[in-house]
């Protein structure tokens, strides 16, 4: 099977004035079609910083990046931005909906963008949230704005959704309500998911685990019988 | 350790300050702006009365002038002199035509006496006249090039004019400002066109008068221009003054009538002694005459005696003649007879003589022949020869032989003698002889008789000789008696003549000497009735008339205070406005700064900083960005404001440059304000922020819920709004304090720029409105007299190809007043009905025809002013002392200038003399204007032509430093919408940073990512010019009721490319902050933004 995504020893290093942060270093993966793959580690690890390249927020100093056929790492600014318009769904810690818009609206931002998307109303459906459609985010509990904001990422058929650390500022059952979701969505419509977390108890859900540590791949496991959500405890 | 950390704390202060400069700029700006404009708006007023205090101090301008209408003297004024506190000059003013330069039309100028201790002169050019032949002239409408030349008092001013002149003509010495003369208007006169054209200044000793036309008083204080001290000061004093100037009036008038009196008894005494003096020389005449004509009557009869005497001389002339030539004839008879007698005689001589001679002639013929026949010869010889033989035989014996031979030639020869007698020869020869001797008796006898006759004849020739000298004497006596008649006759005719001419002296000495006794005594008559009139006038002289007038006469003075308040009314709302606005970028600037720092406060509250410490940080930072600004403001404001005002201002009033004030008052009003928008606000907006405990602080902020605005409740607009769109229109009602700031800031903006333009508008209208549409000739033709009928219609003809219309008037400038208010109004009278070709009357309704006899049109500004309703009269000043009140018939549309339009039998109601029509409108269909102008020009009859472009170009040049006005106001304008969207901008993006960042995420193209904050921006902007499109007609309106200037009314109008620009300079300052502000929306970095919770 080919890979999906793949790094090819990607180096990543920020530069403050003369001061030079290796937040990656000849980091080296590959997820498959369909897959959802964690990416672990503590905090500091270069977990974001993988999520932020991968989605094309961020450029590598060296190595390769691709997804699919396309080599993310030779795109130019206006072609990372058609890449995350077209390929790429996000969602964040603090959610980032536009606290200005409902949650219906805040799904059309993404469908009024693209060509083909799913009917915002739909998504919202699927998401939970039929009720809530007409609310402002500051009208929404944390998960159910999590959930606008996984609907927003799914409404537009993203070729791979990225995650960072989606359950973060959530409570234990909210969180495991929101990683259902995105197992369900990832199984039922074949999204490749990528799920950055710190939590190493959520690691049975998922196809892939990737281990990172201070900007290095300790370890890739691929999990053979991977669980749903409610039999993972943590 | 205090030191360390409070040197810390305002390190912390000056960090935040570099990290949002923003921020900084936006309050430091918006407060130097809102100071500036308050600053400048309020000082330009002080600023302006201030430099006009300056200048009539330091020219020591009259507070009072003094008149009389009789005069006044030198004693009058040292009267005031020593009066307390008063310095008083007096002065003259007389109104004259003066020619500058040969050829050159004449201009009416005022001629002022110099004035030494009071008014004095602000010298430009040259210096002030020394000499009594010298002026000064008016700097305003001479250049320097005058100085050197002369002003002549031209021939044509009447003799009184004339005679108050010392000399002909003044040296122009130098020119000068007057505080007489504080703004452009120099007034009107009664003479020629009727206005100043400038004005002179001669010293006193130039003119040759003997009182001055007024007094000037100068009190020394130290109250201001206008102020309400100033006022009181005068009020107070006014009476006093009017009081003793009575007093004065009537001393003159006493001691004029009293010379007056005096003077006619001088006159009656010159009268009588003139009359005497008369009848004396009236009788020398006479007799001088009488002796002339008796002289006359007998040179007369001498001459006729004289001429009888000739003519009896001549009768016997004649006689003595006749008999002369009786005795001629006589003579010459005598004469005659004798020349016959004698011719008479001499041809009897003649005859006898011939006879005689004939006579002779045939015996001297017989004679001869026997002579020549020589028988005497031989006969002698024969004789002789016989006697020889004879004598010879005597004596010879007559024996010899010869004897016989003797004896025989005896005998032969005694036969021949023989012979010879027997032929008778002798005989006849004796008888012959015989003869001639009888002739030659004859002859003696004849000549005897010739001799007797010629003796006689020589007698009666003596006879006739001495008759005809008898005769030539007579002759020659009548000769002489002619010629002695001729002489006298001559003499006579001499006489005659001298006697002819001598008559006809007598009649021309007698002639002239009537015709002098009539023009004496006609004279003598009309000195009576001088004398007769001289004591009515005197008894007529009128009670005099005074008049106080302070400085609110003088044009200048009462229209600068007016036109320093120009900017009181606008000052009274934009400032409040600019500082509504800087409270409001304060007020929203410092709830975000404070919002942002909310866990950093909680922080610092929580380590133990006081609420005040806390709040102080806020408070220096919205106060050093406001005391800043406002110090930057208030001295550019005062400075530029004023300065731009004046520029304005210096072309109407003869003051070189503005004083610049400065107002401490103002300057801590000014950082009041300043603080108040800044600290103060900040202080009431972040009071809620820093009053909360720490623990809410940490925490964050609840999000302000999103909110529907109303359109949501129309879905068919709503669900067809792009995301964009709707969270534009949110955002735009989810922060009404930025809503606000920015709708006033830009709608202010947008409105004073409309209304700067509109100033504009209305005032460049007035130019085409008034020429297009109401004046709409090209020329005014002033001619040098009055033109006839005949003179106007040959006008006309001659200039039928290049004068469309013409139409002949009456102009002239009068006084109309109401109550105490005077105002200059051009009287234009006529009957020409092409008056209505080249003036348009046309009221609010409509148009509206000339005038009725009687009745008269008035211009709509005159009519406000006045408050002169149709139907009303209007009061108008016909001379010094009667005015006119002419019914008004109807109101008309005028800009510039005040007009009163009438008919020519208007006129000759009202001011009771004949229109003399000396000027005429006219257009032409001709582009080059001014050539036409100098074709008319030269016309014999021309005097001026004015070229009404001429007046446009001048309004284009006032137009120019309005330009400057309107320049500075859209510029301070411009700079209120720039730090409004700019710090609307700024606040945005930084609080949006995350919303940007999201969106940049979820793939948002950069142009659609600024449309995300811009679009609100552009909203606002395009909310904003729509008010201020509504405002920007208000505050023009607003601002235009506050423009005063007299002769010109404004009309309120906008024009559609005013709006236009208004909103394109609002929407270009939108766009520019744009264009800055996307770099900063550029450098958003989605990933790092995400990073953290807000
Ligand atoms: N913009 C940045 N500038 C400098 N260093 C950075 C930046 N972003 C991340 N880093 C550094 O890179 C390393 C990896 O960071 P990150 O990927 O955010 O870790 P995590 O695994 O917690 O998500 C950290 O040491 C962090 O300090
Ligand atoms: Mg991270």
């Amino acid at each position: 099977m080919d890979s999906f995504v793949r790094f090819e020893n990607v180096t990543k290093e920020y530069r403050a004035g003369d001061v030079v942060v290796t937040a990656l270093q000849g980091v080296s993966f590959e997820i498959m079609k369909g897959e959802i793959c964690i990416i672990l580690g503590e905090s500091g690890a270069g977990k974001t910083t993988v999520l932020n390249i991968l989605g094309g927020m961020d450029t590598l100093t060296s190595g390769k990046a691709y997804l699919g056929e396309k080599e993310i790492s030779l795109l130019n600014k206006k072609e990372l931005t058609a890449y995350r318009r077209e390929d790429i769904g996000f969602v964040f810690q603090f959610y980032n909906l536009i606290p200005n818009l409902t949650a219906i609206e805040n799904v059309e931002i993404v469908t009024q963008m693209i060509k083909d998307p799913l009917p915002a109303e739909q998504v919202l459906k699927d998401v939970g949230l039929e009720d809530r459609m007409y609310h402002f985010p500051a009208q929404l509990s944390g998960g159910e704005q999590q959930r606008v904001a996984i609907a927003r990422a799914l409404a537009k058929r993203p070729r791979l959704l990225l995650c960072d650390e989606p359950t973060g500022a959530l409570d234990y059952r909210t969180g495991r309500q929101i990683l259902k979701l995105l197992q369900d969505q990832s199984r039922n419509n074949g999204i490749s998911v990528v799920i950055v977390t710190h939590n190493s108890a959520l690691t049975g859900m998922a196809d892939r685990i990737i281990r990172l540590k201070s900007g290095k791949v300790v370890s890739i496991k691929e999990n053979e019988r991977d669980l749903s959500v409610e039999e993972i405890e943590w | 350790m205090v030191m360390r950390r409070s040197s810390a704390w305002r390190k912390n202060n000056l960090r935040e300050i570099k990290k949002t400069p923003g921020r900084y700029f936006a309050i430091l700006a918006i407060i130097a702006l809102g100071v500036g404009f308050f600053s400048g708006l309020i000082i330009t007023k002080p600023a302006m009365v201030k430099t006009l205090d300056k200048y009539v101090t330091e020219h020591k301008m009259y507070d009072f002038r003094l008149l009389s209408t009789l005069g006044l003297t030198d004693e009058d004024v040292s009267f005031f002199n020593a009066k307390e506190g008063m310095t008083a000059e007096g002065a003259l003013s007389v109104d004259f035509m003066a020619a500058l330069d040969e050829g050159e039309e004449e201009i009416i100028l005022k001629a002022h006496s110099v004035t030494e201790s009071v008014s004095l002169l602000s010298v430009r050019q040259g210096r002030l006249p020394k000499a009594a032949n010298e002026c000064v002239l008016d700097a305003r409408m001479f250049s320097d090039d005058v100085i050197g030349t002369k002003i002549k008092v031209s021939e044509s001013n009447d003799k009184d004019t004339k005679d108050l002149f010392a000399y002909d003509e003044y040296e122009v010495v130098g020119l000068v400002n007057s505080v007489h003369y504080i703004s452009y208007d120099r007034g009107t006169t009664g003479i020629g066109t009727g206005s100043v054209h400038a004005f002179a200044f001669i010293p006193i000793e130039g003119f040759d008068v003997e009182y001055f036309t007024e007094i000037q008083l100068w009190l020394p204080h130290d109250f201001e221009i206008y102020s309400e001290e100033y006022e009181d000061f005068i009020s107070s004093r006014e009476e006093i003054v009017k009081a003793a100037l009575e007093e004065r009036a009537d001393l003159r008038y006493k001691s004029i009538v009293d010379e007056a009196m005096e003077k006619i008894a001088d006159g009656q005494k010159e009268y009588d002694e003139a009359y005497e003096e008369y009848l004396k020389e009236k009788a020398d005449a006479e007799k001088e005459l009488e002796d002339a004509k008796k002289e006359l009557e007998d040179a007369e009869k001498k001459i006729r005696e004289e001429e009888e005497k000739l003519l009896d001389g001549e009768k016997k002339l004649l006689d003595g003649e006749k008999e002369y030539l009786e005795a001629v004839k006589e003579y010459e008879e005598s004469l005659a007879d004798f020349t016959q007698k004698e011719k008479d005689a001499y041809a009897a001589l003649d005859a006898a003589k011939q006879e005689l001679q004939q006579q002779r002639l045939q015996v001297e013929s017989g004679i001869s022949q026997i002579e020549k026949s020589g028988v005497l010869e031989q006969f002698a010889q024969l004789t002789e020869t016989i006697a020889s033989l004879k004598e010879a035989l005597s004596m010879i014996s007559p024996s010899l032989p010869q004897y016989q031979a003797f004896k025989m030639q005896l005998a032969q020869a005694e036969v021949a003698l023989q012979r010879i007698h027997e032929s008778g020869a002798l005989v006849q020869y004796e008888q012959l002889k015989g003869a001639l001797v009888q002739i030659e008796e004859g002859e003696v006898r004849w000549e005897r008789e010739k001799e007797m006759t010629v003796q006689m004849l020589e007698e009666g020739k003596a006879k006739l000789s001495e008759g005809k000298i008898r005769l030539d004497d007579a002759k020659a006596e009548i000769d002489k008696n002619k010629k002695d008649i001729e002489e006298g006759k001559k003499a006579i005719q001499e006489a005659k003549e001298e006697y002819e001419k001598g008559l006809l002296d007598y009649e021309k000495g007698k002639k002239e000497a009537d015709e002098a006794f009539q023009e004496a005594e006609e004279e003598l008559a009309k000195a009576l009735k001088d004398l007769e009139n001289a004591r009515k006038e005197v008894e007529d002289i009128p009670k005099p008339k005074t008049f106080i007038l302070d400085r609110t006469y003088n044009q200048g003075y009462a229209s600068f205070e007016n036109d320093s308040s120009i900017l009181e009314g606008i000052g009274k709302v934009l400032p409040v406005f600019f500082f509504l606005v800087a409270a409001m970028v304060c007020s929203v600037t410092m709830t975000r700064m404070t919002d942002e720092h909310r866990t950093q406060i909680g922080t610092l509250k929580a380590l133990g900083y006081g609420d005040f410490k806390i709040a102080r940080k806020y408070m220096t930072y919205a106060g050093s960005a406001a005391l800043i600004g406002c110090v930057i403001g208030y001295f550019m404001g005062t400075k530029y404001f004023p300065m731009a005002i004046w520029a304005a201002y210096s072309m109407i009033y003869d003051i070189s440059s503005i004083a610049y004030i400065h107002d401490i008052r103002l300057a801590v009003i000014s950082l009041a304000v300043s603080f108040l928008c800044s600290v103060g606000v900040t202080y009431v907006s972040c009071k809620s922020e820093l009053l909360q405990m720490p623990a809410e602080l940490i925490r964050p902020k609840a999000p302000k819920p999103g909110k529907r605005v109303l359109l949501e409740r129309i879905p068919v607009i709503w669900s067809r709004l792009r995301f964009v769109q709707k969270v534009s229109i949110r955002n735009i009602f989810r922060y009404k304090r930025r809503l606000l700031m920015t709708v006033l800031g830009v709608a202010g903006c947008m409105s004073m720029v409309v209304a700067a333009l509109g100033i504009k508008n209305s005032v460049s209208n007035v130019v085409n409105d008034q020429f297009d549409n109401i004046m709409i000739y090209d020329f005014n033709i002033r001619f040098s007299e009055g033109q006839t009928s005949a003179e106007r219609a040959e006008f006309i003809k001659t200039y039928k190809d290049v004068l469309s219309e013409c139409a002949f008037v009456l102009e002239s400038d009068i006084e109309a007043v109401k109550g105490e208010s005077i105002k200059t109004v051009t009287m234009v009278a006529t009957d020409d009905p092409n008056i209505t070709s080249v003036v348009r009357l046309y009221s609010k309704s409509g148009n509206m025809p000339y005038p009725s006899d009687g009745k008269a049109v008035l211009s709509h500004r005159l009519a406000e002013n006045f408050n002169i309703a149709v139907g009303d009269t209007i009061t108008v000043r016909i001379n010094d002392l009667e005015t006119a009140d002419i019914p008004v018939e109807g109101i008309f549309e005028n800009y510039m200038g005040n007009f009163l339009f009438m008919t020519g039998n208007t006129y000759k109601a009202f001011f009771e003399k004949e229109p003399s029509y000396q000027n005429a409108y006219a257009s032409t269909d001709k582009e080059d204007l001014y050539s036409v102008s100098a074709l008319l020009t030269n016309d014999d009859s021309v005097a001026s032509v004015t070229v009404l472009y001429d007046l446009r170009v001048m309004v284009d040049n006032m137009m120019e430093s309005l330009n400057r006005v309107v320049t500075l106001v859209i510029f301070c304008a411009a700079a209120l919408s720039f730090v409004v969207i700019y710090n609307l901008n700024n606040i945005n993006i930084t609080e949006r940073a995350r919303e940007i960042a999201t969106i940049k995420v979820l793939g948002f193209y950069p142009y659609e990512t600024e449309e995300y904050i811009f679009r609100e921006t552009l909203i606002l902007t395009a909310i904003s010019v729509i008010i201020g499109l509504g405002l920007g007609k208000l505050l023009h309106q607003f601002v235009m009721d506050q423009i005063r200037v007299d002769a010109v009314s404004f009309k309120y109008r906008i024009l559609w490319s005013s709006y236009f620009i208004g909103a394109a300079v609002t929407f270009v300052i939108t766009f520019l902050v744009n264009l800055m502000l996307r770099k900063k929306i550029d450098n958003i970095k989605p990933a790092e933004s995400l990073k953290s919770v807000e």
